[in-house]
């Protein structure tokens, strides 16, 4: 049964005419999820976006997940909502990440530019594609943000798409810090999602 | 239905209402929910809850999902059910079926073991709606193919999406 072949609507509610997409965003730990979050709820305006929930430890990693549904309006009839969330990215909270991923309509991977996080980057992607198989997600969009651009460590971004993205998908410098490149991923992946709604 | 995508229409909309309805006033429960594994509210009846329902949703998902993971690490199928208690508020959640989650809120009206017997009997009666939500799923696969948002879906989209998430500052 589905509603679509190739991707999943999580949940399409005609009589509210609600769509709901559940955006995860993937990455080692310490490579900017949740800063990415704090950004988009500090740059969205407050009516178009509700509470942001992080479940974290007390030295302020993420344990479970961060999550913000951001309210993108009424496009064709529907209010489209996207729920964002991120993963932990420490290692040992594998089943914590699988939980998060299962039911997700799209992806952004966060990799930490930086020299030194390099393989823990190699090794996060290869979790995601693990875990978005032994989901049973089928194929979803996925893009990238290289992030920590400034720092003096990293990696030149042709190094990182050849080792991260080698099918060329859409990618995205950033320093979300600062803010730069928040918006313009997101912008990416949100289109990415509303596009395969048909 | 794991992993699998799904609608609600008008007719099992109600349906699901309904139950809802004659749950929260037969336990006299401040409000009933249901939420899908992926942390998506389906549907809300009762008082109108003074929070953000969506990071509600999410919240109860994972705590359904976290204690899911527990009773396989002791070698349990599932958790039946949960409930928090605070001085004002409960919280009882139990499972519909392996996708959907039925949460109850209430105060002091009513008694924690008196929601319990109503949630269960409630969640077998949604749980032969959805039943039938996903028979009929099954068998119009080729009809619901489409979402049927239009043809000018993705460029609307694609302007809205531009309005509300602007550039980087200091680009």
């Amino acid at each position: 049964m589905a509603i679509h072949p190739i991707r999943r609507v999580s949940l399409v509610n005609y009589p509210s005419r609600e769509i709901n997409c559940k955006i995860v965003y993937y990455g080692p730990g310490l490579g900017g999820k949740t800063t990415n979050l704090r950004q988009v709820y500090t740059a969205v305006p407050s009516n178009h976006r509700g509470t942001l929930v992080s479940l974290t430890t007390r030295g302020d990693r993420t344990l479970f997940f961060d999550f913000l549904p951001v309210d993108a309006g009424c496009i064709g009839g529907f209010r489209v909502r996207f729920h964002l969330y991120t993963v932990p990215g420490q290692i040992y909270y594998s089943p914590n990440r699988k939980l998060v991923l299962r039911g997700a309509d799209g992806v952004v991977f966060v990799a930490d530019s930086q020299k030194e996080r390099f393989e823990a980057g190699v090794e996060s992607l290869r979790d995601l594609y693990v875990n978005l198989v032994e989901n049973q997600t089928g194929r979803i969009p996925l893009v990238f943000q290289y992030n920590k651009r400034d720092a003096a460590s990293a990696l030149s971004v042709r190094e990182l798409e050849d080792s991260f993205n080698p099918g060329h998908l859409p990618y995205f410098e950033a320093v979300a810090c600062e803010g730069k490149g928040v918006p313009e991923t997101l912008r990416a992946i949100c289109k990415l999602v509303a596009r395969t709604i048909q | 239905m794991a992993g699998k995508n799904w609608a609600l229409f008008e007719e099992d909309f109600w349906a699901l209402n309904d139950a809802l309805y004659a749950l929260v006033e037969s336990s006299y429960s401040k409000s009933a929910m249901l939420i899908d594994c992926d942390g998506h509210l389906i549907a809300n009846v009762g008082e109108s809850p003074s929070f953000d329902t969506d990071s509600f949703a999410s919240l109860s998902a994972a705590d359904l999902a976290a204690s899911k993971a527990l009773a396989s690490m002791l070698g349990e199928n599932d958790f039946r059910n949960q409930a928090h208690q605070g001085r004002e508020w409960g919280m009882y959640q139990c499972s519909v079926n392996e996708n959907v989650l039925l949460v109850l809120l209430f105060d002091r009206r009513t008694t924690l073991g008196l929601v319990r017997l109503k949630a269960e009997k409630a969640a077998v009666e949604l749980g032969k709606i959805f039943t039938r939500i996903y028979g009929k799923l099954d068998s119009s696969q080729g009809e619901l193919q489409s979402v049927g948002v239009g043809a000018d879906f993705a460029s609307e989209a694609d302007q809205q999406i531009d309005r509300l998430f602007g550039d980087s500052p200091n680009p």
